[in-house]
């Protein structure tokens, strides 16, 4: 019993950090993939 | 840790950032700053720092892993390693079962290899700024078969035994000192192999995720892991990664590998600190 309650805190150790990895890729992505905002335009239409 | 108030997940939160900000300034892990401040400044026993260092490491090596998306070709090199890596972590992580001697042997090996790579580091940004960069590919021609062939990275041929040798005190590094072995793998790859740096951090990303992995499993399974400090930790070296790598590229320059030697010296100096204060 002690070993299978071990080897699912190994699971639960692994699964944390590596969901969080994921998460925070995810975020990093659509940060950088989204698109100007109003501000932006109107600053780009003044460089115009 | 259910003792752990939010004081304490705050604290630790605010101290996984500033380790964050500097390893994001530098474009490095920062494990090998994580263990020293958390034991010296926070009191956190070393093997639970260490615990904690290897898992959280697992989150931005999950990121960073994602982002570059390794082909391949890029993956033969680090399986290879892996050999010997695998059986490093294993008595690395085992060196922490319960003696009391094996903290204060984690500190000097803390120490011995900060001191080590701050000369090597500081040395080869100097000869660097003075036009003689250090040569690189010194174990490239040991001629001790078999041999592999890793074309993809501009190396006719590497010696099998060499490579596993070397994943094997690697790993070993890792599982004893819970750093995830980028800041000894990087330079040693380039150095010691002559892979190119492009090549050595791709590589390095697979061999840190790998190791990451078994090093949580073996730490987990001694009871070194507390998933409050992982959490606070990640949390905060998220943000505090995030922010040091904008500053970072702004600083850009000759001067950052200084700096880091620098950097390496004042964590050698943390170790050295604990290790010879007087006790009460």
């Amino acid at each position: 019993m002690d070993v299978l309650w071990k080897l699912l805190w190994i699971v639960v150790c692994i699964t944390v950090p590596v969901v969080w990895g994921v998460i925070v890729h995810a975020v990093f992505e659509r940060l950088r993939s989204r698109p100007r905002d109003d501000e932006d335009s109107v600053l780009s239409d003044f460089q115009i | 840790m259910p003792e752990t108030t939010v004081v304490e997940f705050l604290v630790t939160t605010l101290t996984g950032g500033a380790v964050g900000l500097v390893a994001g300034v530098f474009g490095v892990g920062g494990g090998f700053l994580l263990v020293p401040v958390l034991h010296v400044l926070l009191g956190v026993p070393v093997s639970t720092a260490v615990g904690a260092g290897t898992c959280q490491a697992l989150g931005p090596s999950t990121t960073a892993l994602l982002y570059r998306r390794p082909d391949r070709e890029t993956l033969r090199l680090p399986f290879v390693l892996f050999g010997g890596l695998f059986v490093g972590v294993l008595f690395g992580g085992a060196a922490h079962a319960g003696t009391e001697s094996a903290e204060h042997v984690v500190l000097v090996v803390y120490l011995v290899l900060l001191l080590v790579l701050a000369v090597f580091v500081i040395l080869e940004s100097w000869l660097s700024s003075r036009g003689r960069p250090l040569p690189r590919g010194w174990l490239r021609f040991v001629p001790i078969p078999p041999y592999g062939r890793f074309p993809d990275i501009a190396q006719p041929r590497l010696s099998l035994p060499v490579l596993v040798w070397f994943g094997l005190g690697v790993g070993y590094l890792s599982g004893l000192l819970g750093i995830s072995g980028g800041l000894v793998l990087l330079p040693a790859m380039v150095y010691l192999f002559g892979v190119p740096a492009q090549d050595s951090v791709r590589c390095s990303l697979v061999v840190v995720w790998l190791v990451s992995v078994q090093a949580t499993a073996v730490h987990a399974w001694n009871g070194n892991v507390d998933l409050w400090l992982v959490s606070a930790l990640m949390l905060g070296g998220t943000v505090g990664a995030r922010l040091g790598s904008a500053v970072g590229s702004r600083l850009g320059g000759t001067g950052l590998r200084l700096r880091f030697g620098i950097l390496l010296l004042a964590a050698a100096g943390l170790v050295a600190f604990q290790l010879f204060r007087p006790t009460t």
